[in-house]
């Protein structure tokens, strides 16, 4: 180790030890901990959220693949279509409905791209947000 | 994902690791960043980020230095930006950003305090690590992410310096 034996070397530590003293903690381990469990809180609400949002674009395509496997099924794939859109609620000018009867009308690769742009995006949103706490 | 709060060793675990550490990382990160308010932030973000990570830590005798690695690369990360910052601002404005004043000298620890932060912030950063809290070289090169050479070299200038400063002020 450098300077063994070196008697300025206490004399450095005794100086340095004024300069870098340990702070009392005045609370901030319990600020820590605070954030943590808030961000835990924000991330299990996130995970939900996304996991609602997957599971609803994901549901609303059951019915397209159930077509494709079963045509002659394709009456009750319409009942169960409007049985999924009765769920939905009704947002003025843009809806779920809406957006889900146009999805449901394009090309499967459409609403699959669609879908994990949406997530993509809950993602980094839900990132920032944690960041932000 | 990793999530910890849910284990209940590995959240008794953070407590002792945040109770025994929180001093000497704060002092360390206000000696860095010469602002207490900003130091405790960056503070809470390198626990917050060793909270997420606990389970890189197999040996709990190298906690400290861990930690100190965290809190260095969060302060790092952060002159990063500042820097940055501070280059736009200064091409925008055409003028330096607050030169922190030089308090008037008073007694042997406020000078030895203005000769530390006279040295760069990397040295500091070593120095501090070795002399202060008692890191060996190979921790403190770890810790800061610097070669072994580095890290001996800076603490063999940094310490010159102030030994030379020392001299000059017993001699005065």
């Amino acid at each position: 180790m450098m300077m063994e034996n070196d008697p300025m070397e206490n004399e450095f530590k005794a100086l340095l030890s004024d300069y870098a003293a340990p702070i009392p903690d005045d609370g901030f381990a319990q600020s820590v901990k605070t954030r943590i469990e808030k961000r835990a809180r924000l991330r299990r609400f996130m995970i939900g959220g996304a996991s609602l949002m997957g599971g609803i674009i994901a549901g609303a395509q059951i019915p397209k693949l159930v077509a494709l496997i079963r045509p002659d099924a394709a009456a009750q794939n319409a009942e169960m279509a409007s049985l999924t859109k009765s769920f939905l609620p009704t947002i003025p000018e843009l809806s779920l409905v809406e957006i889900s009867a146009g999805l449901s009308q394009g090309p499967l690769w459409m609403t699959i791209a669609l879908g994990v742009t949406a997530l993509s995006l809950l993602w980094w949103m839900s990132q920032s947000a944690l960041d932000a706490l | 994902m990793r999530e910890h709060s849910a284990v209940p060793a590995a959240s008794v675990r953070f407590d002792d690791l945040l109770r025994a550490h929180q001093g000497v990382i704060r002092a360390f990160l206000r000696r860095l960043c010469k602002d207490a308010a900003l130091a405790d932030d960056l503070a809470q973000e390198a626990f917050l980020i060793a909270h997420q990570r606990l389970a890189d830590l197999r040996d709990p005798k190298a906690a400290k230095s861990w930690l100190f690695q965290i809190a260095y690369n969060v302060y790092a990360g952060h002159a990063r930006k500042h820097a940055r910052r501070r280059e736009l601002f200064e091409a925008n404005h055409g003028a330096e950003l607050d030169a922190t004043p030089q308090p008037p000298p008073a007694g042997v620890a406020r000078d030895i305090a203005t000769a530390m932060d006279n040295l760069s912030p990397e040295v500091r950063a070593v120095i501090l690590m070795n002399l202060s809290y008692g890191m060996s070289h190979s921790e403190v090169a770890k810790a800061s992410g610097l070669p072994l050479g580095t890290v001996k070299s800076h603490i063999k200038r940094g310490t010159e310096k102030l030994r030379t400063f020392l001299k000059v002020y017993e001699q005065a």
